[in-house]
């Protein structure tokens, strides 16, 4: 039996190993959960709305001289009881804008992928931040400078829509 | 019976030692010595169009961060995390020159790269050039790019790439790399040192 054991034993190892490698991405992908936010109550213009989701600290990064792209970040947080969906964002003025998600893996190489729908379950709160979340918006048709306003309405799945303003901050 | 044993255990005492010795960093100064003569061979262009490489920065350590323009979250976050990082070494940071590489010279050659890394920092040098000397470039400094598949409409396209800074000594070599996420005061620091070991050679 002892010899049986170690015959097998390098098999056995390199099966552990294999398996606690798949096991890497969730634990990477788990990391990766936006920290709850509490909605401020300085913020521009909060909506209450009838399906109980509140957005604050809804900002756009000051985009650099050059730059195509548009970054708008924002926190949403469901005080309901049941699940809202995010199926889309347009921005005023904006060729187009889609929810994308900035992803880090473990050489450290960063990419993005689109999301086509966010939830946000009840009593939870989703942040866009820089790094992860964030709405991109393209072929905006005008210079943004610090202090400016930037229309931004949020489609839900059966829920009216949601028409907030964000901040353009450096 | 016994040989499988022998072998294995041999075998783990091989991989054990081996990766006991990358751990103490025992490495061979030529091969650094070679990644930075590679690094600095590659030519590559300013934003006015000027030819420029690496080789250009000797006699002070440099932090570099690859990126593209049309990157709408990482890139300009970390160049803004740059910027602060900088502001804090106050006077000291024209001790280290900060770079911003594009990978994507399809779109982001010309006055419009300078235009863009000085919109975070003066000092901030903007670089691109062809794709072999980008990636001779980021092979030798164990960093990462890769193009995405063109939008069929708009013909844009997304870019992977390595988020990471890296530190590069007044000699080129690599001395440090600070992968994501970036903690306040981290670059900071780690620029800090660069800067010392400089001014006690």
């Amino acid at each position: 039996m002892k010899n049986g054991y170690f015959k097998s034993f390098p098999s056995c190892f390199g099966t552990m190993l294999a398996l606690s490698l798949t096991a890497v991405p969730c634990l990477a992908r788990e990391g990766k959960a936006p920290p709850l936010k509490v909605a401020s109550k300085q913020d521009p213009g909060p909506s209450h709305s009838p399906s109980k989701l509140q957005v604050s600290d809804a900002w756009v990064r000051l985009p650099p001289p050059g730059s195509q792209m548009v970054a708008v970040y924002l926190t949403i947080t469901n005080s309901g009881s049941t699940l809202a969906q995010l199926t889309g964002v347009q921005v005023d003025g904006a060729m187009s804008s889609d929810l994308h998600e900035t992803s880090v893996d473990q050489a450290g190489v960063s990419s993005m992928r689109m999301i086509s729908s966010l939830d946000i379950p009840p009593g939870e709160a989703k942040s866009l931040s820089p790094g992860g979340l964030h709405v991109m918006v393209m072929g905006l048709n005008r210079h943004l400078r610090e202090g400016d306003q930037l229309g931004v309405s949020l489609h839900f799945k059966d829920r009216p829509a949601l028409q907030i303003s964000a901040v353009v901050k450096p | 019976m016994r040989w499988s044993v022998f072998f294995t255990v041999f075998g783990f005492l091989i991989i054990f030692g081996y990766a006991a010795v990358k751990w103490a960093g025992f490495s061979y100064t030529p091969n650094i010595d070679a990644q930075a003569r590679l690094l600095e061979g590659q030519t590559l262009e300013r934003g006015d169009g000027q030819p420029a490489s690496i080789a250009a920065f000797q006699g002070r350590p440099k932090v570099v961060l690859f990126g593209y323009m049309s990157c709408p979250d990482v890139c300009p976050t970390s160049l803004a995390y740059m910027a602060r990082e900088l502001d804090q070494l106050g006077a000291d940071r024209h001790l280290i020159q900060p770079l911003f590489i594009s990978v994507d010279p399809g779109r982001d050659r010309g006055s419009r790269l300078t235009d863009y890394t000085q919109h975070f920092g003066k000092d901030i040098v903007g670089l691109t050039g062809d794709e072999d000397a980008l990636k001779g470039l980021t092979k030798a400094m164990g960093a990462f790019f890769e193009l995405g598949p063109k939008d069929a409409d708009s013909g844009g396209y997304l870019v992977n790439h390595s988020a990471s800074f890296y530190i590069l000594d007044q000699e080129s070599r690599l001395i440090a790399t600070l992968a994501p996420p970036h903690e306040k005061g981290a670059l900071a620091g780690l620029m800090a040192k660069a800067i010392r070991a400089r001014s006690s050679i």
